[in-house]
């Protein structure tokens, strides 16, 4: 983990909670032991406050993966996320229950509500900024916007309007998903201004975040030293095709770079 | 009077038989619990690979663990592949399940959760068996060849299993045949030299009047073959299909480059693809399609083929049935310089991406799961390793086992390029593997043509391919719904001041599986809104 990310993840946990009595579930709940988790949190003693909202925000979180998976379910969900938004809007069960409340309109319903998505996780952007769900909006944002089957103006548009948030994001995580988001786009639209430029600015952003996913680092390495070498900038193409070569030998890659690289 | 003797007898037996039970029942139990003695421990591991080979090699890494820990018996169940799913089902929902299970044989993602612990950790941690040997302080993962990726599941984000073998696809040869016929053991090195000897062999056989086919093939071999050779046909066009910038074998830019009109059956590529794939077909027997694995392997043993193309895990059991010489070979690929199927390829597969198999996961169930885990630390070990490929003739995963000289044949080939399309996409493509399948009689039999498996496949080609493409969509949106309670339950644990870095870690990484799933469905959408189908 790069060292910024470290202190991003410890600046979260200063404002965080403490450990609590439902962390059980929310444990299972991570492990996809989903109908587990869901009992856990329905059977938990109604308190007030903080604990009832963590309460049904669980029960809320659950219901969207609980098996079998039902309307009544995810709208019962639905209901809760509204609930818990309407009591306590600054809350942190409510900046959560806004992004998944976002996601069922994106992701469950038929058809999907994406204008709907889209006002939310505006809202949770502009409203909380350096939160780390708020700021996984920016990425949905661009996937929103940019894949829909309009004209290429209009792509263009969108995509010049979703730049303005990548100096406004402040999690590093936040910034790489937006960034890496952004940066693939450039390669799937060719008709946005200056694509290959574009999309090597946003690679280089998001790699200077630190890429964990080793699939993801190995792609967007590939991905910057051929676009850096289809663009003349030789030296760039260098470095990345090397630290390609370099860390992922065992790669069915490798051999093409190399030859690619034998060429410069 | 002889009625009454009868059930006496019948009774007697019975009485017999329960107190024979009873005393092996206690008898067991004693085994286990006598005060004064170190306790006997059993760890039971199940797996399917029946082939020669790696029963012996698991019995001897078996006793040498007891050997080490006299306390501890290991206890092997190999389990017919082919009653493998249902067994595992069985034993998991009836919590009857042994220690330790081969993965990947009818194991749903939700089963791998439920029933099997994480090894993320022993993982990170390095393997005490690999103590004085120059593996020693690496974490587990760092001392296999593939970093342990065959034993990783990329959606739970956790290593579920510890894979101990590598594969790979080769050719085999009957070297007596060979030089019988051609007078020399040269192997072919590109598929222009395949061809040449598949057809001296048919008019040897033609005019020896022997029953002797060039390749013995069968519905489970003849793939390994065909499709390789076909994507070698398909490897310029592949990389055209992908956008700049990007190299890989994505399918959904595949299929979605069919949909838009930038390749069809009839383009160039793919109607040399399905020529060399006829070719081929053509040299083995008459109706191998319908055939299977272990009738094609008895034509090879028996000198009835001079060729086969099967997997390395093969080659222990083939070598203890034949009498003659034999010789592997890498598939032979068709040259650059080939007049005819040069121009659409690259030159040969790289095998570098293939990730170790056999991989063992440790059950919820074990008694013992500090002894079972340990027992698979051992099973991952340099020295388990060199004993499993000596004595099973399969590849090791781990570094710095050496390999015999009869297993070197069949270590992966590094330098290669990626191959192109295969014939019906993607392996995940159901129905356009189902259609091209069900026309494929009409490419290898005397009275096809790759004309008449076109037009065959043409008309409903389209359709097949957009169902796969919505079956991706839907794919891609279950995990990301999936992955929903996934990703919130681990932000709000890492909430917690003190929530452990490996937490902090694993929310890193799923928020970033997250985002790329996201991308690709995204992107399938897409593509299928594109090609005239809108999504819901």
């Amino acid at each position: 983990m790069s060292p910024c990310r470290l202190l991003f993840f410890l600046w979260i946990g200063v404002g965080g909670a403490t450990a609590g009595p439902l962390d059980p579930a929310w444990r299972d709940a991570s492990n996809l032991l989903f109908n587990q988790a869901h009992q856990q949190f329905q059977r938990a003693a109604k308190k007030e406050g903080a604990a009832e909202r963590e309460r049904m925000l669980g029960h809320g979180i659950t219901l969207l993966n609980l098996q079998p998976r039902t309307q009544s379910n995810l709208e019962e969900a639905r209901a809760l996320f509204q609930r818990l938004m309407a009591q306590a809007p600054e809350s942190g069960e409510a900046r959560f229950a806004a992004f998944y409340l976002a996601r069922l309109y994106e992701l469950y319903d038929h058809p999907a509500q994406p204008d709907q998505a889209r006002r939310l996780y505006r809202q949770l952007l502009e409203d909380h900024p350096g939160d780390l769900l708020a700021e996984r909006s920016a990425s949905c944002l661009v996937l929103l916007d940019l894949y829909e089957t309009i004209s290429d103006e209009e792509r263009t548009r969108r995509f010049h309007a979703l730049e303005s948030w990548a100096s406004r994001l402040r999690t590093p995580t936040g910034r790489r998903d937006f960034s890496l988001n952004m940066g693939y786009a450039c390669l799937d639209f060719p008709a946005i201004e200056a694509s290959r430029a574009r999309a090597i600015h946003y690679l280089l952003a998001a790699e200077k975040e630190g890429i964990t996913q080793h699939q993801m680092e190995a792609r967007t390495w590939i991905a910057i030293g051929e676009l850096a070498r289809l663009e003349g900038r030789k030296e760039l193409a260098r470095e990345y095709y090397q630290k390609f070569l370099t860390k992922y030998r065992r790669d069915n890659r490798h051999y093409t770079l190399q030859k690619r690289l034998e060429t410069l | 009077m002889r009625e009454k003797l009868f059930n006496f007898i019948g009774l007697a037996l019975l009485a017999l038989c329960f107190a024979a039970s009873l005393v092996r029942t206690l008898s067991r139990h004693a085994s286990t619990s006598e005060d004064g003695q170190p306790q006997r421990i059993t760890i039971r591991f199940a797996h399917w690979q029946l082939e020669d080979g790696p029963r012996e090699a698991f019995a001897r890494i078996a006793a040498e663990y007891s050997r080490l820990h006299p306390e501890v018996r290991i206890e092997q169940l190999p389990i017919p592949e082919r009653v493998f799913s249902s067994w595992l089902v069985t034993q998991l929902v009836g919590g009857t399940a042994p220690d330790i299970i081969e993965l990947g044989k009818g194991l749903e993602i939700g089963q791998l959760v439920r029933y099997f612990v994480p090894l993320s950790d022993l993982a990170e941690a390095p393997n005490p068996y690999n103590h004085g040997t120059p593996l020693e302080g690496l974490p587990l993962r760092e001392t296999f060849f593939d970093g342990m990726e065959g034993g990783y599941n990329p959606l739970l984000l956790e290593y579920y299993g510890v894979p101990i073998s590598g594969g790979s696809i080769r050719l085999f040869y009957n070297l007596e045949l060979l030089e019988r016929i051609t007078g020399s053991r040269r192997l072919p090195r590109t598929s222009g030299e395949l061809m040449a000897l598949c057809e001296k062999i048919a008019r040897h056989a033609a005019k020896e009047g022997v029953p002797l086919v060039p390749i013995a093939g069968s519905r489970y071999n003849a793939p390994f073959l065909m499709e390789a050779l076909f994507s070698s046909q398909t490897q310029k066009l592949a990389e055209t299909l992908n956008p700049p910038g990007i190299i890989d074998g994505n399918p959904v830019a595949q299929a979605s480059g069919y949909l838009e009109g930038r390749w069809n059956l009839r383009s160039d590529a793919v109607r040399s693809g399905l020529t060399l794939m006829r070719e081929v077909g053509r040299a083995m027997q008459p109706g191998f399609s319908q055939i299977m694995r272990d009738d094609a392997t008895l034509l090879f043993v028996q000198n009835r083929a001079v060729m086969i193309c099967t997997g390395s895990w093969d080659a222990t059991s083939i070598r203890r049935q034949i009498t003659f010489p034999l010789g592997v070979s890498p598939i032979p690929f068709p040259s650059p310089n080939d007049p005819v199927y040069g121009p659409h390829t690259l030159g040969a597969r790289s095998e570098a991406g293939v990730n170790a198999g056999i991989s063992f996961g440790l059950t919820r169930y074990s008694s013992h799961p500090e002894v079972a885990a340990d027992f698979l630390l051992f099973l991952a070990s340099r020295q388990a390793n060199q004993l499993w490929t000596d004595v099973s003739g399969w590849i090791p995963s781990i570094l710095t086992t050496r390999p015999g000289p009869e297993v070197e044949p069949f270590l992966p080939v590094l330098e290669g390029w990626l191959p192109g399309l295969m014939p019906s996409i993607s392996k995940g493509f159901a129905d356009t593997s189902r259609l091209f399948n069900t026309s494929f009689h009409l490419l290898v039999s005397p009275f096809g043509s790759v004309e008449a498996m076109i037009d065959t496949l043409e008309d409903d080609y389209p359709e097949a391919i957009r169902r796969d493409l919505e079956r991706e969509r839907l794919k891609r949106i279950q995990i990301l719904q999936r992955g929903d309670t996934q990703l919130a339950a681990l932000a709000w644990l890492a909430r917690d001041p003190a929530a452990p870095p490996a937490d902090r870690a694993r929310l890193d990484l799923l928020l970033q599986a997250d985002s790329t799933n996201q991308r690709n469905f995204y992107r399938t959408r897409f593509a299928l809104e594109k090609a005239g189908t809108p999504s819901p």
